[in-house]
């Protein structure tokens, strides 16, 4: 393979993505639009089917619920302030935003306290996953860098920077493994459906607990045939249909 | 007590029980599933009540050992809270336990209205609801008040008081009474909790009934002296769980009289009074003083507003954030609402500063009424210091004398986010690119490392050195040695033969320029050298010290040169 194939390839490579990535700017462009012009409906269906082709976006989410809110789908609306949430933690206008549309519900539950690990580790909440791996990343060549000059120079001051830099690296690596723990088992949900029973066990046929409403935030602890357990606090929980929750 | 018949398979059986099966609208009656043989089943599952509020009771196991044999149970209990009156089945009941289903035998249970609602009749227990008016125009307090009566001790109350919230907005007020109180000559503890209601449509409006959970205490007094012959061991307590609803009640809500209304009348309906202070009434111009509008009464005197009172330009007029103070006396919401206005006079002389009127309608008397203050008259006087004022507009430095004042008039969400180059996909994986990332610096790292370590030796290692630079060294001199004009002199094979010497010298770190060609071949076998060079070597050598002593030249010195470089890259290969 001689050179000239070789970069063909590179610039190929790159060129794939900056092709998709135009469709998604101008289709981000024409929803945008499409919610300036007051067609919700459409800015609607026009966010989701980016979604659905795997569009990961923190902006389009937090666009999507503000949609869902003119269009007075609570439910939806807060899933996706949820799913904007974990990409932009630290936005403003999120969380204002999301709040507003936690007062429009009927049962105003809020998103659960920080459990003890997540307040340990106080920033983790406050950066997405990327960014807490870019940390990571930033560390770890500090790091590395930091020790190449140490071994060159020995200096106190870079004995003292390279320890500091190594306890921070191990901090940061913990932060990663503390984000992808609290991500995997602290799954929060939302109720879609207008009312949903909330049922003792897994199936209709049990006794209503309490009941739901559209927009009630709720942790997921457990799922089942096409059932998920909920729960609120450590003395309500229960069962409801997996096709009444977005997750 | 209602019991149905058990269900057996193998060693397990379930049965479903009732406390009782005849109730009131007042009672609520606990089904108890009862299955024994284990007690690792999941919950029970329930028909479908429709006609019952069910809350769990929690559930209770037990464990017994009778002639050596254990046997084991668990009981799941449920209160059922009767909606309505009438005959009611409770249906089968299915655990599921050991990958079977067992399913309870139905049970009938007839639900009967309450016994008289009639507080004359001696009650033990019974609850009233009350508005203040049955009649009441739009905007206008109502007092909509729930009273429990018991001479029984009573605990554990739940309250749902709804209010009919698309006819009337609330106002709690505050906490709820106790107090007693004598009813057809029976004392009676009573518990009220009151709250305001302000109709917000006219129309015919139902507050719905109000309905408690509670859980009441009758003592029992048995015939027989108990123990220690003392009356309070004979004593029993009895608990009773009931659920009292009251009946609904109605309000007509008449809409505001059109006539006589005021232009722009801004729906302040109450019983009013106005005030109005002015801080000091003798005053040079520059000097601040403040009038003080005091409006008190009771009615919803939070939405009365004051405007900036028109002075014709002869005062900058400042206006104060409003204080507003609420209180409720006897069931009444009453409050006072106070404006400031912080007044500069611009102008010498006396003045009067008009009455100010605020209109309202007064409910009692069915018309609207205006209450006013007095005119207050002060003097100014010309400044005493030559300062001249300012003449701005009082909006214009209003933040910086006043607390601002923000209305909130309505909530909206914030707006999207339009910055096309924050779009951009986020892919969260943590997989091999992410391990190369993190791993890449520490290889950068080793090889940095490695290459240090040679500069470091290159300084302080003498031998070291002179071994990484002999080749390179011995490899330009024969260059330069190469490129002189005489290739055919005495002095190239001598130059040549020093070359090599200083070479094997630098590379086995001892002084090249005094050994022999013996004494190489033997060194370079003791370093591990091949024999094959090693000899070569010492062949080369002993032709240049051959050359250098022969009268005359043998004519192919440059062949030598050229022998010379090979021998130099086959020892270097070995190093």
């Amino acid at each position: 393979m001689n050179k000239k194939v070789l970069i063909s390839l590179f610039i190929l490579l790159c060129h794939i993505p900056l092709v998709h990535a135009e469709d998604f700017m101008s289709e981000i462009a024409r929803a945008n639009d499409l919610y300036a012009s007051n067609n919700y409906q459409q800015a609607a269906e026009s966010y989701e089917s980016l979604r659905q082709r795997g569009f990961n976006n923190g902006y389009m989410y937090y666009n999507l619920g503000n949609t869902y809110i003119r269009l007075g789908k609570t439910g939806p609306a807060i899933l996706n302030y949820i799913r904007a949430q974990k990409l932009i933690p630290r936005d403003e206008n999120l969380q204002a935003n999301l709040n507003f549309a936690i007062q429009q519900t009927r049962d105003k539950i809020t998103l659960p306290p920080l459990n003890t690990l997540a307040t340990l580790f106080f920033w983790v909440n406050d950066l997405s996953l990327n960014e807490n791996i870019n940390f990571a990343f930033a560390v770890n060549l500090a790091f590395w860098l930091t020790l190449t000059a140490w071994f060159y120079f020995r200096t106190d001051f870079l004995r003292l920077a390279r320890n500091s830099i190594f306890f921070l690296l191990l901090l940061a690596f913990v932060a990663i493994e503390v984000k992808l723990h609290l991500e995997s088992n602290s799954k929060t949900g939302v109720v879609l459906a207008k009312t949903v029973a909330v049922k003792s066990g897994l199936d209709a046929s049990n006794i209503t607990l309490f009941e739901l409403h559209e927009g009630a935030l709720v942790n997921i602890t457990d799922e089942r045939q096409g059932w998920v357990e909920v729960q609120l606090d450590s003395t309500q929980k229960g069962w409801i249909p997996r096709d009444s929750l977005g997750a | 007590m209602g019991l149905s018949s058990p269900a057996f398979a193998e060693d397990i059986q379930v049965m479903a029980t009732v406390d009782r099966n005849q109730i009131t609208l007042e009672d609520s009656l606990q089904l108890s599933i009862t299955i024994q043989g284990t007690q690792n089943t999941p919950p029970p599952e329930l028909p479908s009540l429709p006609d019952f509020r069910v809350t769990s009771s929690g559930t209770s196991s037990s464990t017994q050992i009778i002639n050596f044999k254990r046997s084991v149970s668990i009981t799941h209990k449920y209160r059922l809270t009767p909606m309505n009156s009438g005959q009611f089945k409770i249906g089968s009941v299915r655990i599921r336990a050991n990958g079977k289903v067992y399913s309870t035998q139905p049970i009938t249970v007839v639900v009967q209205k309450s016994t008289a609602q009639n507080k004359s009749v001696d009650k033990s227990v019974f609850v009233e609801t009350n508005v203040s008016k049955k009649t009441a125009y739009v905007g206008e307090q109502l007092i909509y008040s729930f009273k429990l009566f018991h001479r029984v001790e009573a605990k554990n109350f739940d309250l749902s008081m709804p209010f009919g919230a698309s006819h009337f907005q609330k106002e709690d007020l505050g906490k709820a009474k106790s107090y007693q109180s004598v009813i057809n000559g029976i004392q009676y503890q009573v518990q009220e909790i009151a709250v305001a209601l302000f109709p917000i449509k006219p129309g015919n409006a139902e507050i719905p009934s109000a309905m408690l959970d509670l859980d009441i205490y009758h003592r029992t007094r048995s015939n027989r002296r108990g123990f220690f012959n003392d009356p309070f061991f004979g004593q029993g307590i009895r608990a009773e769980h009931k659920v009292l609803r009251s009946k609904p009640l109605s309000v007509e809500i008449l809409a505001l009289p059109e006539k006589n209304k005021p232009l722009g009348f801004k729906k302040i309906i109450g019983q009013f009074n106005i005030q109005a202070n002015l801080g000091k009434n003798d005053l040079e111009v520059g000097d601040t003083t403040t009038l003080t509008i005091t409006v008190s009464g009771k009615g919803n005197i939070r939405g009365v507003t004051f405007p900036e009172p028109d002075l014709n330009n002869q005062f900058k007029v400042y206006p104060d954030q409003p204080e507003f103070k609420q209180t409720v006396a006897a069931n009444q919401i009453t409050g006072q609402k106070i404006f400031k206005f912080a007044l500069v006079p611009l102008q010498a002389g006396t003045v009067t500063l008009p009455a100010l009127t605020l209109d309202y309608f007064d409910p009692e008397a069915k018309d609207y009424r205006q209450v006013k203050t007095r005119p207050i008259t002060l003097s100014v006087h010309p400044s005493s210091t030559e300062e001249t004022l300012n003449h701005v507009q009082s909006n214009s430095i209003n933040n910086t004398l006043t607390k601002p004042e923000i209305e909130i008039l309505a909530e909206d969400i914030l707006p999207i986010h339009t910055q096309l180059n924050d779009f951009q996909s986020v892919d969260i994986k943590v997989g091999t690119s992410t391990l190369i990332g993190f791993v890449s610096p520490a290889l950068l790292f080793v090889i940095a490392a490695f290459f240090i370590r040679q500069q470091k030796r290159l300084t302080t290692d003498v031998a070291f050195y002179r071994n990484q630079k002999a080749y390179k060294a011995a490899s330009q001199k024969l260059e330069n040695l190469g490129r002189s004009q005489n290739s055919e002199s005495k002095e190239f094979v001598s130059e040549l033969s020093e070359i090599l010497r200083e070479y094997i010298g630098d590379k086995l770190n001892m002084q090249g320029k005094a050994i022999t060609a013996a004494e190489v071949e033997h060194k370079l076998k003791e370093s591990d050298y091949q024999a094959n060079a090693a000899s070569n070597t010492r062949k080369l050598l002993e032709k240049c010290e051959a050359l250098q002593y022969t009268p005359v030249s043998s004519g192919n010195n440059l062949e030598l040169l050229n022998e010379s470089q090979d021998i130099l890259k086959i020892l270097e290969k070995k190093s």
